[in-house]
């Protein structure tokens, strides 16, 4: 059987750290020793302590905010390139592929460029007479956290939703048309239906990444509260492994519940 | 909305012919808008890796080739980039083989528990990596693995052979298992039938699945910061620099980064078409 050796490696190396991480949750941690006092504390702690609940509201909030704001950015440029794209649709898509395949530590760097208190932005703004002082929610805030995300999935929403709207077939549109069909009734009643399928990938992707993400917010989000961060203190200078788990482990959970809701709708071998 | 007043229109009048340009038009611009939000921050990277002062802002204050020739002389990024290769080369081979042989099994054969085959290896493409990363972190140490760069391959394999799969599954769907069962017919095995026939159809996909696991060992950064130990990849080496605050070196590696990726996948489209 040729799927042994994936099946294989996704046991022992997928499934398997998945679980010891649920049940790392379930311990506690002293003196950089785990000791194996099971209970359900830590899993009580992520909704009960301050710094837990409101890192999953922020994160929370934020991934939703970011999700619709890259499908709102994403679907007129997938639907330029696939109806107007013409005989550069494959060029122009690979326009889209290429920040997606360059190093995403160093383009979120160039936002941090961008948006500092000395960065372009600012700086410009400054040389130019229009500001005096920096612009302080540039960076460091929950704007520039919600900007650096929507920046870095946004191919994953523009992908999907552009092979989605690219095998629409056009008769049918001209069909509609001749009907007497509006252009908003185009719209609604046969594109944006046809185009469903890239839409639920490109939303289950980008909230998903969202939910989960570190990079941004540790670069570019300052001090705010970020499940990301959380996890990645817990497990760092934190020196509280199960408090990191259990946080991983309902992250773990709700990033599950929106695959196995959203799988059942799509087939992810379509979307690229 | 004025466009409820111009649907009363027939197709083909000056009106409706007008409401066709505007709406090519602000999509167009629109379209042009997001290219612009996508090269922002590699466009400044680079334009900032030839500024002559230290500190990234406007206006500029010269040109300088400095912060390139300072990279040259820096052994640890040289030994980083070349442990980034080492890692890469290796996670490639594997999870083309493995991505393939999957595949194979994902779109050519009916079985009971295909279902949870599926879902078994589209879930780790989408489990954040910082949650990849830990629970790794935490596996190794339990079951007593010391971490070094073995083990960032091992970790970089879970998330990248499942993009292989897909890659080579969706061109496996483009053709006709009739060729196959045909090879089969005329007395091939098993075997004959993969290497003559199979293979050779599913090279694109291949290649564009092997390039695809380079690209995205060489840009891992999560798995390979929680099970590196003490050893050092590229993205690791450029992510401790930045934490030492903004420096204009930091845009050189960038730039010479961006460029390594971005030849890759215009000689790899290139390579395909």
């Amino acid at each position: 059987m040729t799927a042994g050796p994936i099946v294989l490696l996704e046991l022992l190396l997928f499934v398997a750290p998945l679980g010891i991480m649920f049940m790392i949750a379930t311990m506690e941690m002293q003196d950089l020793a785990l000791i194996p006092n099971y209970s359900f504390d830590n899993f009580v702690r992520v909704f009960t302590d301050y710094v837990n609940r409101s890192a999953f509201v922020n994160t929370t909030v934020i991934a939703a905010l970011t999700t619709v704001t890259a499908a709102v950015v994403a679907y007129p440029l997938a639907y330029y390139i696939a109806r107007f794209g013409g005989e550069y649709k494959n060029q122009l898509a690979m326009l889209v592929m290429i920040p997606f395949w360059t190093n995403y530590i160093v383009r979120i760097y160039g936002w941090k460029i961008i948006l500092g208190s000395q960065g372009v932005v600012n700086s410009g703004l400054i040389a130019v007479g229009v500001i005096n002082e920096p612009i302080g929610w540039l960076i460091n805030t929950k704007f520039s956290i919600w900007l650096g995300l929507t920046y870095l999935w946004l191919p994953f929403m523009i992908l999907p939703l552009y092979s989605s709207l690219e095998r629409i077939d056009s008769s049918l549109i001209e069909a509609a048309y001749d009907l007497g069909a509006s252009r908003t009734a185009v719209f609604r009643r046969i594109i944006l239906p046809l185009s469903i399928p890239g839409l639920v990938g490109g939303v289950m992707f980008v909230f998903i990444f969202s939910m989960g993400a570190y990079i941004v917010p540790a670069m570019l989000g300052g001090g705010e509260l970020f499940v990301g961060t959380r996890i990645a203190y817990a497990f760092g200078i934190g020196g509280d492994w199960p408090m990191g788990a259990a946080l991983g482990s309902v992250l773990m959970l709700i990033v599950s519940g929106m695959l196995w809701s959203m799988l059942g709708y799509i087939n992810v071998e379509d979307l690229f | 909305m004025s466009l409820e007043t111009d649907n009363k229109v027939d197709t083909g009048t000056p009106v409706e012919s007008l409401w066709r340009v505007v709406e090519s038009h602000w999509i167009k611009v629109w379209a042009a808008g997001v290219f612009l939000f996508l090269y922002a921050p590699i466009v400044v990277l680079i334009a900032f890796s030839f500024e002559e002062g230290t500190f990234s802002t406007l206006p500029w204050s010269g040109f300088t080739l400095e912060w390139y020739g300072q990279l040259l002389n820096n052994g640890r990024l040289v030994s980083s980039a070349f442990n980034s290769l080492y890692v890469g080369s290796v996670v490639t081979v594997v999870a083309t083989v493995l991505g393939t042989l999957g595949a194979i099994a994902l779109v050519r054969h009916d079985f009971t528990l295909s279902k949870a085959y599926r879902a078994l290896v589209i879930a780790p493409m989408t489990v954040p990596g910082l949650i990849l990363g830990v629970g790794l972190l935490i596996w190794f140490k339990y079951v007593g693995f010391s971490t070094s760069l073995k083990t960032v391959m091992l970790g970089q394999l879970v998330f990248v052979t499942p993009f292989v799969l897909i890659t080579v599954s969706s061109r496996l769907q483009g053709f006709d298992p009739e060729l196959e069962e045909a090879a089969r017919d005329l007395g091939a095995s098993k075997w004959q039938t993969y290497r003559r026939v199979t293979l050779p159809l599913l090279m694109p996909g291949i290649v564009s699945g092997a390039l695809f696991a380079f690209t995205l060992s060489f840009d891992d950064f999560l798995i390979a910061f929680f099970t590196s130990g003490i050893q050092n990849t590229l993205p690791i080496f450029i992510w401790s620099k930045i934490q030492h605050g903004t420096s204009p070196v930091i845009n050189a590696i960038s730039t010479i980064v961006l460029f390594l990726s971005i030849s890759l996948i215009v000689v790899s489209e290139m390579l395909l078409d």
